[in-house]
């Protein structure tokens, strides 16, 4: 079997973020957008002052009702922290929903009164169905009480290239229009677009690949190509997203390796459309080796590799 | 044709075309003696272009931007060595084009027209001359590009024009396939034929012929290409105004066709928020249900790469381990995405995205690769109304 770098383990990661993205696109079966339901909210954190809960859901699916908290898991693998995340979720009441979507700004963007009725936690696995559920759960009592005590708090959820959205375990507290449309189901594409090039981790594979995304193909629409500083792009994936300078030094150092920018100046970068090739390199590239082991060599782990 | 600027000024397009129907006017006896179409006619020809920059007095401008431009093909250079061109202003949206090639004392006119973001550029020029001056300079000219339909919405264009039926057609069956590797022509004189070919064989229309009655008799020939140019081959005298209402209507509905195929209506864009930020917009030409065998990943690609990709207008990467393509176009300096879903492709519009590099790409599908695809298109915005 082949090895699973860092940069694919990120890839399917971000691919289960965009096929989830794709439910409410015009290739789903049926586009849940047509039923009013939109998405205001990506990696937002949501907080109850009062109860001193923050829950970090990774969307906000919303249909002027209903608040769907969705995470999303790109395996299939039920872990404890699952359950701590979507106890959170499930901690969030109405009025904290309510203030949440004040803050994204749902009535200017949507026009939605921004009204909730219920909030309804939900967690997306990959690569389970009915008979992987029931298999583990004969095998191991862990799995079966994991699955017992998540969907106390979340309806459990799976989802597929090419097949469906739906529900395996557990039950909406309410029955509303976007419950409905979930508990029946969404067919889906089988190659969902690429909306979303974030993972929460940012991880360097995943972060050269967004810089190469945004900024080269900005570069593309001027003549002199885009220029773009360290602050600029911390700033850009802020605040849901806190990367470390000295990371995107490191990423920076790789995309001026292998040729998708210049250094400008300290901690200034230029892309430019003759350098668009070295740009489309970077993901390929970045999924056959980490960023590190482009730079500094993979000698020294495979020398220990072989010792052990 | 002999056209002076004081044919075209101070008219209204309307008034522009009655004048140059004027061209393939035909009597009676003239009109019933015809049976067949051969015969080197004067047509009236219609170029129907996405006009993204031209306007009416530009020639020059860019004309010189083309000879002196750091990235002209050598097919273009010689273009423009070969040929000098004139333009002369009607009006705002009308002038008078002259194109002539010395080295054949050849003296060539088109009429340009600019109207709601199309240039249409008319012509009686005989087609062996055409290719060489005003097709040519269409294709260089960065900032104009030829319409585009399916084969479906060919059919369906033809079939609105009023009192009609067809015929004639041309045809085409192209399908790269490593069993059956075949490019057939068809033509035919009965919609009929077109029925039997398109079953049969999977051949999809490239030019459909039309005849136009005005009570009773047969009183107008035009035809419609997939290439983004109508004809008006012979008007019965008497028939003028009806002629003219043809071809706005074809010209109306060949542009709705063309917009609702390639337009990105949505494009996605980034929206930045107090906590967080959003993509909005989704736009997806779907080219599914071709008349080939089912291909693995790798060999769509591979046929993509042998038969589209291989130009200099192209460079691109593959992403996704190998389930999409991220293409930039270097004529319009635009990236998309082609999403593999064997033996459909799937083009996804991404912010730099116009209908420019999608309808490029569909046609070099089409005539490069695979003829049979069904073209549609899905869009919508996804949380911005």
């Amino acid at each position: 079997m082949d090895e699973v770098t860092e940069g694919v383990r990120q890839r399917r990661e971000v691919n289960a973020y965009n096929l989830f993205y794709s439910t409410v696109t015009d290739r789903a079966q049926p586009a849940l957008h047509t039923h009013g339901v939109r998405i205001p909210m990506f990696f937002p954190v949501i907080e109850d002052r009062t109860a001193d809960v923050t829950a970090e859901p990774d969307f906000v699916l919303y249909d002027g009702e209903t608040c769907v908290l969705a995470e999303i898991k790109s395996g299939n693998n039920i872990e404890g922290r699952d359950i701590k995340q979507m106890r959170k979720c499930d901690a969030v009441d109405i009025e904290t929903a309510e203030a949440a979507l004040k803050d994204a700004q749902v009535r200017e963007r949507l026009g939605y009164t921004g009204t909730v009725t219920a909030v309804e936690p939900v967690i997306v696995y990959q690569d389970l169905d009915e008979g992987y559920i029931e298999e583990a759960a004969e095998e191991s009592t862990q799995f079966r009480d994991r699955v017992e005590e998540l969907t106390n708090y979340a309806v459990l959820l799976t989802q597929d290239y090419g097949g469906q959205l739906r529900p395996l375990r557990g039950e909406f507290n309410e029955s509303g229009n976007l419950q409905s449309l979930l508990r029946r189901g969404v067919e889906l594409p089988q190659n969902p677009p690429d909306q979303i090039m974030l993972t929460e981790g940012m991880e360097h594979e995943i972060l050269a690949i967004a810089i190469a995304d945004v900024w080269g193909e900005k570069a593309l629409d001027h003549d002199d190509g885009a220029e773009v500083s360290r602050t600029a792009v911390r700033d850009y994936f802020s605040p849901q997203h806190n990367v470390q300078p000295s990371d995107l030094d490191l990423v920076f150092e790789f995309l001026v390796e292998i040729g998708a920018c210049e250094q400008v100046e300290n901690h200034t970068y230029r892309f430019t459309r003759d350098r668009y090739d070295a740009v489309l390199d970077v993901e390929p590239q970045v999924m056959s080796e980490s960023v590190e082991d482009y730079l500094h060599g993979s000698e020294q782990t495979s020398l220990t590799d072989e010792f052990e | 044709m002999d056209l002076s600027i004081s044919d075209i000024e101070d008219k209204t397009t309307r008034e522009v075309l009655h004048e140059l129907i004027q061209y393939v006017i035909t009597t009676d006896e003239e009109m019933a003696a015809k049976d067949t179409r051969s015969g080197g006619r004067t047509d009236l020809n219609i170029y129907l272009c996405d006009n993204q920059g031209y306007e009416i007095g530009d020639l020059e401008t860019w004309i010189t931007r083309l000879a002196e431009g750091d990235h002209i093909t050598s097919y273009a250079e010689s273009y423009v060595a070969e040929h000098t061109f004139s333009e002369t202003t009607a009006d705002d949206d009308i002038s008078l084009v002259t194109i002539k090639t010395p080295a054949k004392n050849r003296e060539d006119e088109f009429v340009f027209v600019t109207t709601n973001g199309y240039l249409w550029v008319l012509t009686t020029v005989h087609s062996d001359w055409r290719k060489k001056t005003i097709e040519n300079l269409l294709e260089y000219l960065p900032c104009v590009e030829r319409l585009y339909l399916s084969a479906e919405d060919l059919e369906e264009l033809t079939g609105r024009v009023q009192d009609s039926r067809v015929s004639g057609f041309t045809a085409k069956y192209h399908a790269p396939n490593r069993d059956r590797d075949a490019t057939l022509m068809f033509s035919g004189a009965e919609e009929d034929d077109l029925q039997t070919a398109e079953e049969a064989f999977d051949a999809k229309p490239t030019r459909i012929e039309f005849d136009q009655t005005n009570s009773p008799a047969t009183a107008i020939q035009g035809s419609n290409t997939n290439e983004g140019r109508l004809t008006m081959r012979s008007v019965r005298k008497g028939s003028e105004a009806k002629a003219v209402e043809t071809l706005l209507g074809l010209t109306e509905g060949y542009q709705e066709l063309d917009r609702q195929s390639f337009e990105v209506k949505h494009p996605p864009e980034r929206h930045e928020l107090d906590s967080g930020f959003t993509v909005d917009g989704f736009t997806a030409v779907e080219l599914t249900n071709p008349d080939r065998d089912e291909a693995t990943t790798e060999e769509l690609i591979t046929d993509l790469e042998e038969n589209v990709l291989n130009s200099n207008q192209y460079r691109y990467g593959v992403r996704d381990l190998g389930s999409k393509l991220r293409v930039y176009d270097t004529n319009h300096q635009e990236t998309f995405d082609v999403a593999l879903e064997p033996p459909d492709l799937i083009l996804y519009a991404r912010e730099s995205t116009t209908a420019l590099s999608l309808r490029d790409f569909v046609r070099d599908v089409y005539d490069n690769l695979d003829s049979t695809y069904s073209l549609s298109k899905s869009a919508n915005p996804v949380a911005i109304q």
